[in-house]
């Protein structure tokens, strides 16, 4: 099998993915539809979306499957991080700033904490494993994600009025960032195996022969390059979303009458 | 206009003495943001001369092939200060003296927020710089090497 | 034990970490204090948004210095329990890894690349602007550029580790990476010539200094790139090429920044101009010297000439590139040497500056040279980022058009909490780094796991920082009962504090016992041997003996200090206020 075979063949067609699919392109049809009056953020939706597909039913997920560990672990990259920061910019583009800043702490508190732990408990060896061969464990790891991403990103760029100041969100994110390559380390260079399905994978099959014959990923380098997904391009993914902050912060939208007498 | 700047905080009173005398304690007692700003600039001009006759020995010795003008271990220990001393003892001080000096005039403000932290973080430069310097010393005689590098 | 061969066991190195440690220790007071001054001590309508760029730069500087430096002390100071107790920290027949150090000096060593950086980039934002009578080009840009340059110079160490073996999805990874770091430093070099675009551009000393700054650090940044790429660095890692390259981000690029600053800020520092004819002197020689020097050793590196060595073979054209280089030198000498005469001269007899000789725009321009004692008068009015502008031009005022001037409200901190938060930051990446090598050396191969449960009993020890986190809480508990007025209550729960800190004390002294013990056999170097071996001291080096005269002469004044109420060196450190 050649590896164009491969991406244009090997599509990820299960219970747990088409349901996935229908039900994300229902919600998404649901909000644009909620959101025709204003700007519905049509380009948003569509990147989630298309995100969603490549996480759920690509040949990426035929890979995830027991496969590849670092296939699997940019699944959790897109399905954690990617997808609900679309969505979350979708859901709130629109929301105005007219209602007084109101930043909730807990809020924070409880989407740092899934956002990162998220991250760390389906990384458990036994739980990597159980993700893999358990289609249970497949579906709840598959909605916990999701969510997990959405309560993580909504302080940054949900309702406008709940989010955090911007100092606060540079501390927010960067120690997010700090917490994922603290894991992404860990899992680069620790000499037993991060999640011991993907060094059992049957041999027989055909997407494990491209893998290991043609690209000549061995089992260590492939649990090598996904630590180095979840140190390095996720630490960009929060980076961008900083910068964006930052962006924000310098570039106040102008009140009423602020333009005519600086502030004192 | 008031600015939150212009708190009062205490100095020690320069002991009445002879002027030389007292000039010294006043620099090395001082918690002027300026002062101190002052005092990192000169530390690293005389570090940048000894890192350059540094610099100059190690060019010396490679300005010919098979050269034996310094000993090998010698070399290695003046190519490890060199880069230490550059580093740490140059750039450092005189970015951060540079930092001490104008960040409060630049931003109105009457001094750095804790000018006796300042004045801390100035003075082990002194025992830092002791210290680098007997890397040299003719009693204890280190091949340094590849320090850098462990 | 047999490892003294594989690595220097004179005390020449622990001199050397022992320097490196204290002048740490200092640097994060240093970036401790920027930060809460510039958060902390702004004059009304200086807001976060209307920063002078040097300001700003340094500011975000503060935090890598935090960040960073720790990383390092905790790795020497690994290396020193290493060399003086026995550890095995580093030591790969042991059980630990050498492959660590590189890790721990890179994790540092690359923010410390943009440490040096970084105030660089910012005095040239202040000169350039200044002497191209404009005001510069995309602030919120270069602004922006400086934090994407913070946040990644964390991300991308690896890149120094390619000829260490740590695989291909390593390099890959990390080559990737690094290119992208390139990107908000380009944004900035883009900012400096927009800026100079259409201006009126006097050609000062500290101008031209900014011109070949641009020019230098383009070439280093540039070879800096070609590091990313692997095959490259393979090629030239450890030669001369390698030297060329430091050489040109760090003289090239940062003490070029720093002249231009010097020729910039002398006037306000003493009154006095330094001659632009010297500085002309000086410039020349400056470049015409350090790119001989350096230029050549490019191609020195790409013969394959390689660093560290002390001599080399006669091959074809190396000894000739090698004195071309040493010519070089010779005439950056000379070019120091000018600058110390225009230095002294212009101290002496210099021409007199007035306030603002440069006719520039930031706020220490706006006070005597050089500045009182208060520094300011009156502080002039903020309404922009060009205040002295403003009050200049009152007919075209920059902040009627200028963006900054739709601020909000900002907040303000207290600067007390501000700085023990930032402590607590700058520790936390000091233990992050203790915790890994731990990890790493518990991960080890059989001896090392066995080595690494004997040196460290993680409950022991846990059990004893359980009681160390206690007691911050006992005492945030007297605090809330003398806060309500309860004395018995503040009095038994500072009781409880300083039973368990004095329980933890305890703990530590009897693990040091312990190590100290075991490591005892050999040279308990500085520290211990004052207290062990007094007999030893007069055969210290001269400058430990400076050293050592200097703390005793502090403890006799401390003790006179005492007897006449005055304020003595001990109260003078403690009352870091």
């Amino acid at each position: 099998m050649t590896t164009w075979e491969f991406w244009t063949t090997a599509w990820h067609w299960t219970p747990l993915s088409v349901s996935t699919l229908t039900v994300g392109l229902a919600a998404v049809a649901w909000a644009v539809w909620r959101q025709r009056d204003k700007h519905p953020a049509k380009a948003y939706w569509l990147g989630a979306y298309l995100l969603l597909i490549l996480a759920a039913a690509s040949p990426l997920a035929t890979l995830s499957a027991g496969v590849l560990y670092s296939a699997h672990m940019a699944q959790h990259i897109i399905l954690l991080l990617l997808v609900p920061l679309l969505a979350t910019l979708a859901l709130h583009a629109s929301s105005g700033t007219d209602e007084p800043p109101h930043p909730r702490l807990w809020l924070a508190a409880a989407g740092w904490i899934s956002g990162v732990g998220a991250m760390w408990f389906w990384h458990e060896p036994s739980l990597c494993s159980l993700s893999v061969v358990s289609p249970g464990a497949q579906t709840g790891q598959m909605i916990s994600l999701l969510l997990a991403g959405y309560i993580f990103w909504r302080p940054v760029w949900g309702p406008a009025s709940q989010r955090l100041d911007p100092a606060a969100t540079v501390a927010y994110l960067f120690s997010a960032c700090v917490a994922c390559t603290a894991l992404g380390i860990y899992i680069t260079f620790v000499p037993v195996t991060a999640c011991p399905v993907f060094v059992h994978a049957p041999a027989d099959s055909a997407a494990l022969q491209l893998v290991r014959g043609g690209w000549g990923l061995s089992a260590g380098a492939d649990q090598q390059l996904g630590g180095l997904l979840m140190w390095v391009p996720t630490c960009l993914i929060y980076l961008a979303s900083i910068l964006a902050q930052f962006g924000r912060g310098y570039n106040p939208v102008p009140l009423e009458g602020a333009g005519a007498h600086p502030s004192k | 206009m008031s600015s939150p700047a212009t708190e009062q905080f205490g100095a020690i009173p320069a002991r009445p003495s002879s002027t030389a005398l007292s000039a010294l304690y006043a620099w090395t007692s001082t918690l002027d943001h300026k002062k101190i700003g002052i005092l990192y600039l000169w530390t690293a001009l005389a570090f940048f001369a000894i890192g350059g006759v540094e610099a100059m020995l190690i060019r010396l010795q490679l300005s010919f092939a098979n050269n034996s003008l310094l000993a090998p271990e010698t070399y290695n220990q003046i190519f490890t200060m060199h880069g230490a001393t550059m580093i740490f003892l140059v750039v450092m001080p005189v970015l951060i003296g540079i930092a001490n000096y104008f960040i409060p005039l630049m931003i109105g403000a009457r001094d750095m927020a804790f000018p006796r932290l300042n004045a801390m973080g100035y003075w082990p430069c002194h025992l830092g710089a002791c210290c680098s310097t007997s890397v040299f010393s003719p009693e204890e005689r280190p091949p340094l090497g590849l320090a850098m590098r462990h | 034990m047999s490892e003294s061969i594989h690595y220097s066991s004179s005390s020449g190195i622990d001199y050397w970490i022992v320097a490196l440690l204290t002048l740490g220790i200092g640097t994060v007071a240093s970036g401790l204090n920027i930060i809460v001054t510039v958060l902390t001590q702004r004059a009304p309508g200086m807001t976060m948004r209307r920063l002078p760029l040097f300001v700003w730069m340094t500011f975000v500087d503060g935090f890598l210095i935090v960040m960073a430096l720790p990383v390092l002390n905790a790795a020497i100071v690994m290396l020193l329990i290493d060399r003086q107790l026995h550890a095995h920290f580093f030591t790969p027949a042991e059980g630990g890894s050498a492959i660590v150090w590189q890790h721990f000096f890179w994790t540092f060593g690359h923010p410390e690349v943009y440490i040096m950086a970084l105030p660089a980039f910012g005095i040239i934002s202040e000169v350039i602007p200044v002497f191209s009578r404009k005001p510069i080009f995309g602030y919120d840009f270069v602004a922006g550029s400086t934090l994407a340059i913070a946040l990644l110079s964390f991300g991308v160490w690896g890149h120094h580790m390619f000829a260490t073996g740590l695989g291909v999805p390593f390099d890959a990874v990390f080559a990737i990476g690094s290119m992208v770091i390139a990107i908000p430093t380009g944004v900035k070099v883009f900012n400096w010539i927009a800026t100079m675009w259409g201006g009126r551009i006097q050609f000062t000393t500290a101008m031209k200094f900014a011109f070949a700054f641009i020019a230098e650090f383009v070439i280093g940044g540039l070879s800096g790139v070609l590091f990313a790429v692997v095959p490259i660095d393979w090629q030239v890692t450890d030669s001369y090429f390698v030297v060329a390259h430091i050489h040109y981000v760090l003289f090239g690029g940062t003490l070029f920044a720093v002249f231009a600053g010097l020729y910039y800020w002398f006037p306000k520092m003493s009154g006095r101009l330094l001659s632009e004819r010297l500085g002309t002197w000086h410039f020349w020689l400056t470049v015409i010297g350090f790119n001989l020097t350096f230029l050549v050793q490019h191609v020195l590196g790409a013969m394959g000439m390689p660093r560290r060595v002390y001599t080399y073979p006669n091959e074809p054209g190396w000894e000739l590139l090698n004195q071309i280089s040493t010519c070089g030198a010779v005439i950056m000498a000379a070019s120091a040497i000018v600058l110390a005469v225009n230095l002294a001269r212009s101290l002496r007899s210099g021409e007199c500056a007035g306030d603002n000789p440069w006719q520039a725009w930031t706020l220490e321009w706006g006070t005597s040279s050089p500045p009182p004692e208060e520094n300011f008068t009156e502080v002039p009015e903020v309404r922009s980022r060009r205040p002295l502008w403003d009050i200049a031009h009152p007919d075209r005022p920059d902040w009627k058009h200028d963006k900054s001037a739709l601020q909000t409200d900002e907040r303000h901190f207290c600067k007390d909490t501000l700085i023990a938060k930032m402590f607590v930051l700058s520790e936390s990446f000091f233990f992050l780094a203790l915790i890994a090598a731990f990890l790493v050396f518990s991960f080890g191969h059989g001896a090392a796991q066995s080595a690494a449960r004997q040196s460290l009993d993680p409950l022991r020890t846990g059990a004893f920082t359980g009681l160390l986190l206690a007691s911050s809480v006992t005492f945030w508990m007297a605090e809330r009962f003398l806060s309500r007025g309860r004395l018995g209550s503040v009095l038994a729960w500072l009781m409880m504090t300083v039973l368990l800190g004095a329980v933890f004390l305890g703990g530590q002294l009897t693990e040091y016992a312990g190590l100290l013990r075991e490591g005892g056999d050999r040279r308990l170097q500085p520290v211990c041997i004052v207290v062990l071996h007094p007999d030893r001291i007069p055969r210290f080096p001269w400058a430990m003996k400076v050293a050592l005269t200097t703390v005793g002469v502090l403890l006799l004044e401390e003790l006179d200090s005492r007897r006449t109420g005055r304020i003595g060196p001990g109260r003078h450190l403690l009352a870091l206020r």
